[in-house]
């Protein structure tokens, strides 16, 4: 299904919804949204892709290395968002300060050695492929990424449930990409995870 | 140095020695500003001293009555009494355990920087006003009420009626804050014995002495005398809840908790920044024990403690390295209570508000002002707003009406009310680590005082001696208050060898050319300063072109090379301007006017120095630091003596004091040549570090032949090392 939208919102519809909105959230196949359509077709040089620790991710990322590998995509950044409040020591002087990174250390190299381990079993092409650990608000840091790599395509995991109005009211994970559009968005949705 | 830590007790006992003179001092002022007993604010010292040895988390920070409570205190002695003001004081402290405990000890970042700044602008002016009769010698002319701001109006008649009849205290008052102002320009190793507040009080006492000794009558009535009461030390002044429900108690509470968290957090910041060793302190644990030193002290009749900035700072300059110059500082200041009572009994009260006006003077005075008029003109409106809202009404709702005023004056600027609040709520900081050790910091939209938390929370991760990259590329605004903070990490990684750079800055116009000016992208102009230039100025230039060098009177603010040497670990730098900049051989020179600080408040003095730093390109330079030979340091050495000595250069040895990191790489580098050099030459402050060396002649800014002269020995330097 192809489906077009206004760009121009307002308050209103942003909190109520409009067909668009609704679809972002609560469509259940996947979903292609482009924010600045164009005759000629839309170039993706580079994807960005989640890889938050869930089982819907797997499908995430094979999804965008089957998609890179039809629409001519050079890189692919795998970013995974950690929590800090992961990082359990609170930095206080320079003490703690050493132990908070030994520990972020930690995960980072668990996080790394974890995707390689994933990616290398479904890589079959040559692509370019970076893994990055950014900490932050889960769903937030991901589109601040995504708008400063100048990438051109997102591609994240459906919400694990319907979203509501409450959900924008206090805004966490997919709606803070929905509500900024960093850039084109691929939502996929994984089968075998029904909502 | 393993072997200088076992004997750093020593440095801590000779810094506390003159610290806890200016403590006793300006503890017995502010209790008696307060209207309280002068020895609650020894009380106050005496335990926030053996507390925080126990449980602080800065390590050369001093504790005690702080300027800022001055005004608290004394409007609830007033509203509720001193019983019940204990108690207030009692909450106040348990209130500042539990912001301890729920790791509130970056809360002070949060406050806009301009309304900080007028609020410390403030305190000095209310401690002006409300003591300024008393330096005089004369009785309160307005009643109790009046508001500190409508004091002004009686400035004049006080100060006629001082000229028309002069008391015998009064005079002596002047006298006491025309040495305290004076003291500064006055480098006479006789008077920079004591520091200058001890000064003022033997003068009290000296003069009470001639007269008993001459045998004349004594001019000043026995009630304008200091008076402690050493028997109140055994008889607790128990505090009361008989006022408990009383509204002005919960203002009391308020004020006080605010207050000692402000000052508390604002001076470890303060310290932290002139710490030699550089150490980060923990806020968190030094508010708690802050709130129970404050509750003990408040059990025991005495006035809050809390962190104070200039007896820190002369704990910084003398030497200290560890929280034992607190605990001696504490000793020392009892000792003195509970010996020389008799002697403190005969200072005139005047003197000791001649201590609170110059204080007040110190926080208040016109480049106060003008710092914040340089930084842009809006951030002066929200200034003078806190500033006289706080003299009208009380400090709480001068700073509140700081932050609206900083709000309002943001919002007028982004013209983007939806933003604006979106940057608030919603996080706009990104982090991660881009490659070893190197770490990448992201922040997007509006970034001012009100989200700075969120970037701060972040920017804390990163030990500073480590590569931070900060990006504002993706900025719309960035306020005053942020460049200030960002200014300060700059710095914080400076001194510790590490790496921080600020991008993404350059698509922004600033408001004014200062550093700390606030950022926009729709910036409304650029500044660009053009001056005369004066003689001395036209004559380095001419020094300059002689050489083929270079040469800018511009202020510079930026020197990362200059701030990690060892005479800037203790000094604020502020900037360096007459620059004149050329190559000698391979090794770069460069020579300029400085001005820099050291010291807090009642006790800083500001200068201006010529210097020289060359910067060696292919040659390694051991770091050294070569000074002149002092008693103290001859005092030290007795105990520790990790210092270099050339035997068979006895001049040389017993003119400078030689020492750094490497002994003996330091002996290999100072070469019979070099040693020769330095017998020849009239004395020079000269110390190296990462293969740059500064040479200091004097103190103070240079005279064109003394420029000239300093180039001269630095290029027979340069020769004589590169030869070897």
């Amino acid at each position: 299904m192809v489906a077009g939208a206004l760009k121009k919102e307002n308050l209103w519809t942003f909190y109520k919804g409009s067909v668009a909105r609704k679809l972002c959230r609560q469509a259940k196949c996947s979903l292609l949204i482009l924010t600045e359509p164009k005759m000629e077709g839309t170039n993706f040089d580079t994807i960005v892709v989640n890889g938050v620790d869930h089982p819907k991710t797997l499908f995430s990322i094979k999804t965008s290395f089957y998609f890179a590998k039809y629409m001519n995509v050079n890189a692919i950044d795998v970013v995974e968002e950690i929590d800090p409040s992961k990082v359990k020591t609170t930095v206080e002087d320079d003490d703690t300060c050493e132990k908070a990174k030994a520990e972020r250390d930690r995960i980072i190299n668990e996080e790394r050695a974890k995707m390689q381990d994933l990616l290398s079993k479904e890589m079959d092409f040559q692509l370019q492929v970076k893994f990055d650990c950014l900490f932050g608000k889960l769903g937030y840091t991901i589109g601040h990424y995504t708008e400063m790599k100048k990438a051109d395509l997102l591609v994240v995991n459906s919400p694990n449930r319907k979203l509501g109005l409450l959900d924008r009211v206090f805004t966490h994970d997919l709606e803070y990409l929905l509500a900024e559009m960093p850039t084109n968005m691929l939502i996929v949705h994984s089968r075998g995870f029904d909502n | 140095m393993g072997n200088a830590k076992n004997k750093s007790w020593i440095y801590d006992l000779i810094a506390a020695i003159s610290v806890s003179l200016v403590a006793l001092p300006i503890s017995l002022a502010l209790a008696k500003a307060s209207g309280v007993n002068p020895i609650a604010g020894v009380i106050s010292t005496v335990v926030g001293g053996i507390v925080m040895f126990f449980l602080g988390g800065s390590h050369v920070t001093i504790t005690g009555p702080g300027n800022g409570l001055v005004l608290v205190i004394a409007a609830s002695v007033g509203s509720i009494g001193y019983a019940s003001t204990l108690t207030a004081i009692i909450v106040a402290g348990l209130l500042l355990i539990v912001f301890g405990f729920i790791k509130l000890g970056n809360l002070s970042d949060f406050f806009p920087a301009s309304s900080i700044q007028g609020l410390l602008v403030a305190i000095g002016l209310t401690l002006i006003l409300k003591q300024f009769h008393l330096m005089l010698g004369m009785d309160k002319p307005f009643s109790s009420d009046t508001s500190t701001f409508s004091i002004i109006g009686y400035v004049p008649e006080m100060v006629r009626g001082f000229i028309q009849a002069p008391s015998a205290d009064g005079i002596l008052g002047v006298i006491g804050f025309l040495i305290l102002f004076f003291y500064g320009f006055i480098k006479h190793k006789i008077v920079k014995f004591m520091p200058a507040p001890m000064w003022v009080v033997l003068i009290g006492v000296g003069f009470y002495y001639y007269y008993e000794f001459t045998g004349q009558e004594f001019p000043i009535p026995s009630e304008k005398l200091l008076f402690i009461d050493t028997s109140e030390l055994s008889k607790f002044n128990l505090p009361s809840i008989e006022n408990i429900s009383h509204s002005d108690f919960y203002v009391a509470v308020i004020s006080i908790t605010l207050i000692c968290l402000i000052e508390t957090l604002l001076s470890i910041k303060a310290v932290d920044k002139i710490d030699p060793e550089k150490r980060k302190s923990n806020f968190n644990k030094d508010l708690k024990g802050v709130g129970l030193a404050t509750m003990i002290s408040g059990l025991l009749g005495g006035l809050p403690v809390v962190t104070v900035i200039a007896r820190s700072s002369v704990n910084v300059n003398q030497g200290a390295k560890s929280r034992l110059a607190g605990l001696f500082n504490a000793v020392f200041v009892a000792l003195m209570i509970l010996f020389l009572s008799q002697y403190l009994n005969k200072v005139p009260t005047s003197l000791l508000a001649s201590i609170l006006v110059f204080t007040g003077y110190k926080l208040a005075e016109p480049a106060k002002w003008r710092m914040v008029l340089k930084v842009g003109r809006e951030q002066f409106w929200i200034f003078l707003i806190t500033v006289v809202a706080t003299l009208l009404t009380n400090l709480t709702n001068g700073i509140a009406l700081g932050i609206l005023a900083t709000v309002a004056t943001q919002l007028s600027i982004t013209k983007n009310f939806r933003q604006y609040v979106n940057s608030v709520s919603k996080p706009n900081v990104i982090f991660m680590k881009e490659d070893e050790d190197k770490y990448f910091i992201g922040v997007k939209g509006f970034s001012s005082f009100l989200n700075f938390l969120k970037l701060k929370k972040r920017l804390d991760q990163v030990p500073s001696k480590e590569h931070v990259i900060l990006d504002f590329s993706m900025t719309e605004f960035v306020d005053h208050s942020v460049m200030e903070h960002i200014y300060n990490y700059a710095n914080d990684y400076r001194a510790k060898e590490g790496d921080f750079e600020v991008i993404g800055l350059d698509v922004h116009d600033a408001y004014s050319p200062h550093p700390f000016a606030a950022r926009g992208v729709k910036g409304r102009r650029r500044v660009s300063s053009k001056v005369s230039l004066t003689k001395r100025q036209k004559d380095i230039q001419q020094f300059a072109s002689d050489k083929r060098w270079s040469f800018s009177p511009d202020s510079v603010y930026h020197m990362p090379n200059l701030a990690i040497l060892p005479f800037y670990q203790t000094r604020k730098l502020d900037h360096a301007y007459n620059v004149v900049n050329g190559f000698h051989g391979d090794v770069e020179f460069n020579s300029f006017d400085v001005e820099y600080s050291e010291g807090e408040l009642l006790v800083e003095e500001s200068y201006r120095a010529t210097m020289l730093l060359i910067q060696f390109e292919n040659r390694h330079i051991p770091d050294f630091t070569l000074d002149r030979e002092s008693i103290k340091q001859r005092v030290i050495e007795l105990a520790d003596a990790d210092h270099v000595k050339f035997k068979e250069h006895h001049d040389f040895s017993d003119r400078y004091h030689l020492e750094g990191s490497d002994n003996l790489d330091i002996k290999r580098f100072f070469t019979d040549n070099l040693i020769d050099l330095f017998e020849r030459n009239p004395y020079f402050h000269v110390e190296s570090k990462k293969d740059q060396i500064l040479i200091i002649k004097k103190e103070r800014l240079a005279s064109i032949s003394e420029i000239r002269f300093l180039n001269h020995f630095a290029e027979e330097m340069v020769e004589i090392v590169n030869k070897e």
